[in-house]
């Protein structure tokens, strides 16, 4: 498996969406590999692939996530880093700690990061397409992709389980 | 992309040539035989056109017929892409077909047989010709164009004088800005470029049918429970075409442009306060398409060849590879910068300042080399024809067309696509050198028409048309 087939693996694990849905079959944005490119750019090849092989020969990859999610962690700021760029399309800039830090911490990884503070918007679509909007079922500051009205109405989302539910009720009021 | 270009051009080429129009391969042979049993000039175009390595044929049909849809084997972006490329030069193709008095396609004819010919789409009804003042009924199906009184002098010539200077109906060009007004486009010559916005007959019925072309009629439409603008979807399975509707940009000739690499009209040039006859070439064309597969429709955009240079990132500015542009001057120094729109007032009766436009998004390579193929094809039928001047820039579809409830634009690939007459301004910008997209800014023919309304704020199924009812 190469290591954009376990970053993947591990979009899916980090934000609750399915394959399909971050990474589709056909993908003009193509943003999942843009959020590959951009962990590479700016963590560097090195740290990320030692991460990726340590969540992919992990015997419970959601064991892994919880303990490695936990704040001092060494792997903790970049996986909370990549939920937050598929949510909000941003990266949260990082810095590297100092030899010290990191031998004070664990010898899990080359380096250690930690927030420095700071952000940027990895794209344009980057911050249109953050899952945030879809998990709210509303969309990013100027800028809808629904239809003209929408705003009089109940989010989609609402409506098909308004009639689900109806008709699931009608099913059994037949019963 | 698949390579046949040489082997099939070569071959289509050669035996047109020496054995007159027999089809290169069994499949396409076959094929031509339930098609059609035309004879003559026709016959021969219809072995030509059924070419199976450039397409996917979409169905079996006469290439003056619109595929009806895209349903080809594809199954990755680029090979999908290739798809709709097809579907768009066939449907350039089917459009730009020789018009029978009546405006159908002439079957006993091939396009460009002539070199030049007049079109089917330019039969179509014209936008001013459906919204009407005071909300009145469209004129027929059919009906000629429709001169404003301004331009009674020129009507009252005699029609046959005009028919004799126009291979084409006459043709009236009233518009000169872009969409949301971003600005107007200047020819090298100081003249402006006008638009046209028609629609096929299937697009006409159903405005017709449901009164939409008045604000009035509108609002009754809406009357309706959960009614919705839905306008008729293009279809393999009943082998009907969709709602069609295109929009064409034009300049005008002067003496200095080669003629021979447009398609050409004459027009009668409509500045309000006054009229003038004019020739004029076709510089720039859309479709829109509504298909089964695509309820977002599907986008063809075409240019002549001459429009502008590309923008190339590695120079930071133009890659200038011709003499003369239509829309932009190699090496000039006082020239308006790079696609700045021109000076007000925008006064189309008035000369203004020439526009330096530059293309910020390449034209795809495949599609560079389904352009060349087609070309191989056009000017097999003859080596002058004027359509092997015009090519696609790209095809927008919706990449998931399924569920507009949750997804209305579809995802569309391309994301963003423009054609520069028709879309001059709002390509994208450049950034450090690179050309950089903004959603909502930047041109996505669906994402735009997915906002377009009725005069009563109502979801008008992506054609801003009817916001022009009275």
């Amino acid at each position: 498996m190469n290591s954009f087939d376990i970053f993947k693996q591990l979009s899916v694990a980090l934000t609750g969406f399915t394959e399909s849905q971050l990474f589709p079959p056909l993908d003009p944005k193509g943003l999942g590999k843009q959020y590959f490119n951009t962990i590479n750019e700016k963590i560097g090849a090195d740290d990320f692939n030692m991460m990726l092989s340590a969540f992919n020969s992990a015997p419970d990859k959601n064991l892994f996530l919880e303990q490695n999610l936990q704040k001092g962690q060494p792997y903790a700021p970049v996986l909370q880093n990549i939920i937050k760029m598929w949510y909000f399309g941003i990266w949260f800039y990082l810095d590297k700690a100092p030899d010290n830090v990191k031998t004070d911490l664990t010898a899990k990884t080359n380096t250690i990061f930690f927030p420095r503070g700071g952000y940027e918007v990895i794209s344009s679509e980057a911050y249109t397409s953050g899952l945030m909007w879809q998990a709210m079922d509303a969309h990013p500051m100027g800028y809808s992709e629904f239809k003209t009205g929408y705003w009089a109405e109940l989010p989609p989302q609402v409506q098909k389980q308004q009639k689900k539910n109806s008709s699931t009720a009608k099913a059994k009021t037949n019963e | 992309m698949k390579n046949f270009k040489g082997l099939t051009v070569t071959c289509l080429i050669a035996v047109f040539y020496t054995f007159g129009f027999y089809a290169c391969n069994e499949e396409g042979q076959q094929k031509q035989e339930t098609v059609s049993e035309t004879s003559g000039p026709a016959s021969n175009c219809i072995k030509l056109f059924s070419d199976t390595s450039i397409a996917p044929r979409f169905t079996k049909r006469n290439p003056w017929e619109p595929p009806y849809d895209v349903s080809g084997p594809g199954s990755d972006l680029e090979s999908i892409q290739h798809d709709f490329d097809v579907y768009s030069w066939e449907t350039f193709i089917a459009l730009n077909w020789p018009a029978l008095n009546n405006g159908a396609p002439d079957s006993t004819t091939c396009i460009g047989s002539n070199r030049d010919n007049n079109t089917v789409w330019e039969t179509w009804l014209e936008s001013n010709q459906i919204f009407r003042s005071g909300g009145q009924q469209p004129v027929p199906w059919g009906s000629p164009k429709t001169i404003p009184n301004e331009c009674n002098n020129l009507s009252s010539r005699p029609s046959k004088m005009l028919t004799q200077i126009a291979k084409v109906p006459d043709d009236l060009l009233q518009e000169f800005s872009q969409p949301f007004n971003t600005g107007p486009i200047i020819d090298q010559d100081s003249n402006y470029a006008r638009f046209e916005i028609l629609v096929n007959h299937n697009m006409f019925d159903y405005i017709l049918n449901n009164k939409l072309y008045s604000k009035t009629g509108q609002q009754d439409f809406f009357k309706k429970q959960d009614a919705v603008v839905d306008f008729h979807s293009g279809s393999v399975d009943s082998q009907k075409v969709g709602a069609i509707m295109v929009k064409a940009a034009w300049k005008i000739m002067n003496p200095e442009d080669d003629t021979s690499r447009y398609h050409t009209t004459t027009a009668i040039i409509d500045n309000d306060s006054d009229c003038s006859e004019e020739l004029v070439g076709l510089v720039g064309f859309h479709i829109g398409h509504k298909t089964v597969s695509a309820p977002q429709w599907i986008w063809s955009t075409f240019e002549q060849v001459d429009n502008v240079p590309e923008y190339d990132e590695k120079l930071k500015g133009p890659k200038v590879d011709k003499s003369r542009y239509n829309f932009f001057k190699p090496n000039c120094k006082n020239c308006l910068p790079m696609n700045q729109t021109p000076p007000r007032p925008w006064n189309p009766a008035e000369k203004n300042t020439p526009s330096q436009i530059v293309r910020l998004t390449p034209v795809d390579p495949a599609t560079r080399q389904l352009n060349e193929q087609y070309h191989n094809l056009l000017t097999s039928i003859n080596a002058n024809t004027v359509w092997q001047y015009y090519e696609l820039i790209s095809t927008q579809w919706p990449t998931d067309p399924g569920d507009p409830d949750v997804n209305p634009d579809g995802t569309p690939a391309p994301q963003f696509l423009a054609n520069t007459t028709l879309e001059t301004y709002i390509q994208g910008i450049i950034k450090d050198g690179k050309v950089v997209m903004v959603p909502n800014s930047s041109s996505s023919c669906i994402r735009c028409h997915g906002n377009a309304t009725t005069t009563n704020g109502k979801f008008s199924d992506f054609t801003y048309l009817l916001e022009r009812a009275q």
